[in-house]
């Protein structure tokens, strides 16, 4: 739930394999599985989207996708 | 983010002035000079309002914003086409008597050189998220097949048997090489890796750049070709090629800003207090 709701949202502006790269990514730092996957490492995985986007979005864009990400997982 | 035009208003408008500046160019009946000078000043023109757009659009970012930086860099390259386009306008304009000016080459270069370092910036942004192994195997050979079609299409047949020199056959290989190393490979790579990310709508405006870099590359294929074998004609329609490349890299611009301003959260308005209309 919480992994197709951040590629649902960061799909659109980095593609479906950066984004869902992403969610592994997090996954794999935090030694879990990606269906271990869980809200206790959801402010790891929004930490890992912005350090993702900043360098290729605008600073207002990247809290924006952000806060949609939160919004889609509240 | 500030503000932001719609790509295609710019567009029109660019396109528009070029096509007539084109077709007064082609079709008048004015002499060599007239025709090579107008031409000079409607491009310098163009160019200019494009290089105008591309750094505001620039500067709109803040201080920190890596866009910034990176648009800051194509918009000096546009502004340096710009600028070489008004020292060739003047030049034609002075006469024998313009040999204090700087030659408008160097200007067209120095686009060069800040396209490519707006190139290498780009592709720096995109390394988290990219592999960029395929992407540089992919335009080492492209680049080396350009150089040995150069070498062996260009400058054995035409440029070593005309020139007068060392210096002046490296001043008449200059543009061709700076295209493919400057222009051609750099804005390829950056295409390819971008590629790897499907239809991204972050990277979308420098799919735009790297297209303009690619047309101003071909524009100068055919200029060098129309110069080597002595059909080109200063001031005519071959001249526009680069004014093309420089309005769809001013729209990656506009592109760029019409995105960032998608983000931009509108100013919230006090609601209007309720009226009890039926209070009596």
């Amino acid at each position: 739930m919480i992994r197709e709701s951040v590629v649902a949202a960061l799909e659109p502006w980095v593609g479906t394999m950066a984004a869902d790269t992403c969610v592994r990514a997090t996954a794999l730092s935090a030694g879990k599985d990606i269906e271990e996957f869980g809200r206790e490492d959801i402010s790891t995985l929004l930490g890992n989207v912005r350090r993702l986007l900043a360098p290729i979005a605008p600073s207002a864009a990247v809290d924006n996708v952000v806060a949609q990400i939160e919004a889609g997982i509240a | 983010m500030k503000r932001s035009v719609s790509p295609l208003v710019v567009f029109v408008l660019g396109a528009s002035a070029a096509l007539a500046l084109a077709m007064y160019s082609a079709f008048a009946p004015v002499s060599d000079d007239v025709r090579a000078y107008t031409t000079a000043l409607g491009i310098a023109g163009i160019c200019s309002l494009c290089a105008v757009v591309i750094l505001g659009v620039a500067l709109s970012f803040g201080r920190r914003e890596p866009w910034r930086r990176q648009w800051l860099l194509v918009g000096a390259g546009v502004a340096s086409y710009a600028l070489g386009q008004i020292v060739h306008a003047a030049s034609i304009a002075l006469g024998p008597t313009a040999q204090w000016l700087p030659s408008p080459d160097a200007f067209v270069i120095a686009q060069y050189v800040l396209l490519c370092a707006a190139y290498i910036a780009v592709a720096q942004s995109y390394r988290a998220i990219t592999d960029p192994r395929r992407p540089a195997i992919v335009v080492a050979i492209f680049g080396a097949v350009a150089l040995a079609g150069l070498w062996f299409g260009l400058i054995v047949p035409f440029v070593l048997p005309q020139s007068t020199g060392v210096a002046d056959a490296l001043r008449l290989a200059l543009y061709p090489a700076a295209d493919i190393l400057l222009l051609l490979v750099p804005g390829a790579f950056v295409a390819l890796l971008l590629a790897q990310l499907g239809g991204a709508r972050f990277a979308r405006p420098w799919y735009l750049v790297a297209a303009g870099g690619g047309v101003l590359a071909l524009a100068d294929a055919v200029m060098m070709w129309m110069l080597a074998v002595g059909t080109y004609l200063p001031g005519t329609l071959v001249d526009f090629g680069p004014v093309a490349a420089e309005l769809i890299i001013a729209s990656g611009a506009l592109a760029a800003a019409r995105l960032a301003e998608e983000f931009m959260v509108p100013a919230r308005t006090p609601a209007a207090p309720e009226v009890a209309v039926d209070a009596a």
